[in-house]
């Protein structure tokens, strides 16, 4: 579970890091 | 006099005389306000994290780890730094566009309402009253400690360091002397690391001797030591989502956080600084959190756990380093206070007083520093008498603004349909959807159920109130006229030169995430596998 958590973390990051670059190229359209 | 006392007064001095000579370009209320609305980057993201990060996250939050909560308080401390990315791309940036000098003020002209510009400012001095008076006793508490001043002097002194420059400088001030008291407290939350690990014994040793804990079982698993909270790993891992998605939605949306995009010089920059933020509190953090766990490991008896660190800065390290740790501690909770100070005192004289304003600019801006002046004597008076009745108001924090604003600040970006009346009531019903769950679990001492807390309560609250609020009244020609205009990209934000830099932050922030994960992997689970067998 320590590890399962530890993959999460940095996941999560790079799912945040995913939306940042859709919403920057969305924001572009505007 | 010792070493910690002359440290801590060299830098109030180096803050107070930087702050106050930043105010001598203060020409009219936009400088006093918002900064001139030019700001580059550095000053941004110094800003966000030194308003959001205050003694509680230094003392309180490493205080917890200390007590047996690593694994709770990194799983919060992670998703909390991620709620700048969604803050500034579905908040920040939209406020900003807005032109205005407070929150609040984006609140009465995206639905031309005057009730709700007060109902705004109303809330907001509320929660950032609470917040301010904990971390003035933050403050005063750990001058206390560390100097041995009377700790009514100690208020004295805490009061000062933020006061002077922010009433003669307002934000113009305040974001330098944030910027400068980050780079300070982050010096400090990664200066100490290698005394604390080589005490400890080396990473490894760390974290196999804390692994398998026999005084404190389970400090650093993924359960928590289960006498802290609650008696199961389960509980508590929902209670860190939980608590990680409140303080996510305390950087989206709180006046403390959004203020600071209102000051960007551009919307690239909002979208630039949100990913810096990011990257620097999970950064200071996570060092502060494996600190607070190796001190533990080093010495278990430590009497009051919020000052782990403390210890540890006086106990393990050359003096040099240890005065820097403790000033850089002192810092957090002085940026933070200096922020609210100026919310606190920007919302009064632009949003309660709003008829005040002349077309003199010079009296417009000494308007502003009365206010400002003001709130800040009645701030004095508060935390130097701390009368029993305005005591309780800390307890309420500074979450109650993530039930109050959360749902309206990102709905009223989003919805063309909204309309005043569904703000409004979402807001108020919001904020006593919090409070009152809150107070009642306060003064009858009964603990609600996690999925019973006040924030949640809130939120339902406020959806309801929204919900409600659009039956009553749907939006007017002129919301709809707000709305749009709020999703039109001034023509001054294009630039494909820049569009590009934007776009390729992200491949950095990715780099991050994996790196952080690594990190994790590498130097906490494997570590800790190992250990466990």
């Amino acid at each position: 579970m320590e590890l399962v958590l530890s993959i999460a973390f940095g996941a999560w990051f790079v799912i945040s890091a995913l939306f940042y670059g859709y919403m920057v190229r969305k924001g572009e359209k505007e | 006099m010792n070493a910690y006392l002359i440290g801590i007064i060299v830098a109030l001095v180096v803050f107070i005389t930087v702050g106050v000579i930043a105010g001598r370009k203060v020409k009219d209320t936009n400088d006093y306000y918002v900064a001139g609305r030019r700001a580059p980057i550095i000053l941004i993201v110094g800003s966000l994290i030194a308003s959001f990060l205050s003694t509680g996250a230094f003392l309180g939050d490493t205080g917890e780890v200390y007590g047996g909560f690593f694994m709770g308080i990194l799983i919060v401390g992670v998703l909390q730094a991620s709620g700048y990315v969604y803050g500034a791309n579905l908040v920040g940036k939209y406020i900003r566009r807005a032109q205005v000098n407070t929150v609040p003020e984006y609140f009465g002209k995206r639905f031309s309402s005057k009730r709700l510009r007060m109902l705004a400012s109303i809330t907001l001095m509320f929660a950032v009253t609470a917040y301010m008076l904990s971390a003035m006793q933050g403050i005063s508490t750990l001058m206390n400690s560390i100097t041995g001043l009377d700790y009514k002097i100690c208020v004295i002194i805490a009061w000062l360091s933020f006061t002077i420059f922010t009433v003669y400088s307002g934000s113009k001030g305040v974001l330098i002397t944030d910027t400068i008291m980050f780079l300070v407290f982050l010096a400090a939350a990664l200066v100490g690391i290698p005394y604390i690990v080589s005490a400890a014994g080396g990473w490894d040793e760390a974290i196999t001797s804390l692994a398998q804990s026999t005084t404190r079982p389970g400090i650093i698993a993924w359960t928590n030591n289960l006498d802290y909270m609650y008696p199961t790993g389960g509980q508590n891992l929902i209670w860190a989502i939980v608590y990680g998605i409140v303080w996510a939605m305390v950087v989206m949306v709180s006046p403390w956080q959004t203020s600071r995009y209102l000051m960007a010089k551009d919307e690239h920059t909002v979208q630039r600084s949100a990913i810096w933020a990011s990257m620097g509190v999970v950064t200071v953090t996570t060092a502060l959190y494996f600190s607070a766990a190796f001190i533990y490991k080093i010495n278990p008896n430590i009497e009051s756990q919020s000052t782990a660190i403390i210890w540890g800065a006086m106990n393990l390290m050359p003096l040099v380093i240890g005065v820097i740790m403790l000033t850089g501690i002192l810092s957090a909770g002085v940026s933070s206070a200096s922020t609210f100070l100026s919310l606190i005192g920007s919302s009064l004289t632009n949003d309660i007083l709003a008829s005040r304003q002349t077309d003199d600019v010079k009296k417009n801006v000494r308007i502003a520093r009365i206010g400002m002046a003001i709130v800040s004597v009645v701030v004095l008076v508060l935390a130097f008498f701390n009368p029993p009745q305005i005591f309780w108001i800390m307890y309420f924090g500074g979450t109650v603004i993530a039930s109050a604003w959360g749902v309206i600040a990102i709905t009223s970006v989003w919805s063309k349909k909204m309309s005043e009346s569904a703000a409004f009531w979402g807001m108020l019903l919001g904020f006593l959807g919090c409070v009152i769950p809150k107070t009642y679990s306060a003064l009858s001492g009964v603990t609600l159920p996690i999925y019973l807390d006040p924030f949640f309560i809130g939120i339902v609250m406020s959806i309801i109130g929204m919900v409600i609020g659009n039956r009553l009244k749907s939006a007017t020609k002129a919301d709809i006229k707000e709305y749009e205009s709020l999703h039109v990209r001034p023509e001054s934000e294009k630039d494909p030169e820049k569009d590009k830099k934007t776009r390729n932050l992200m491949y950095l922030y990715l780099a991050f995430g994996v790196a952080l994960g690594l990190f994790f992997v590498f130097a906490y689970a494997l570590p800790y596998m190992r250990a466990m067998g």
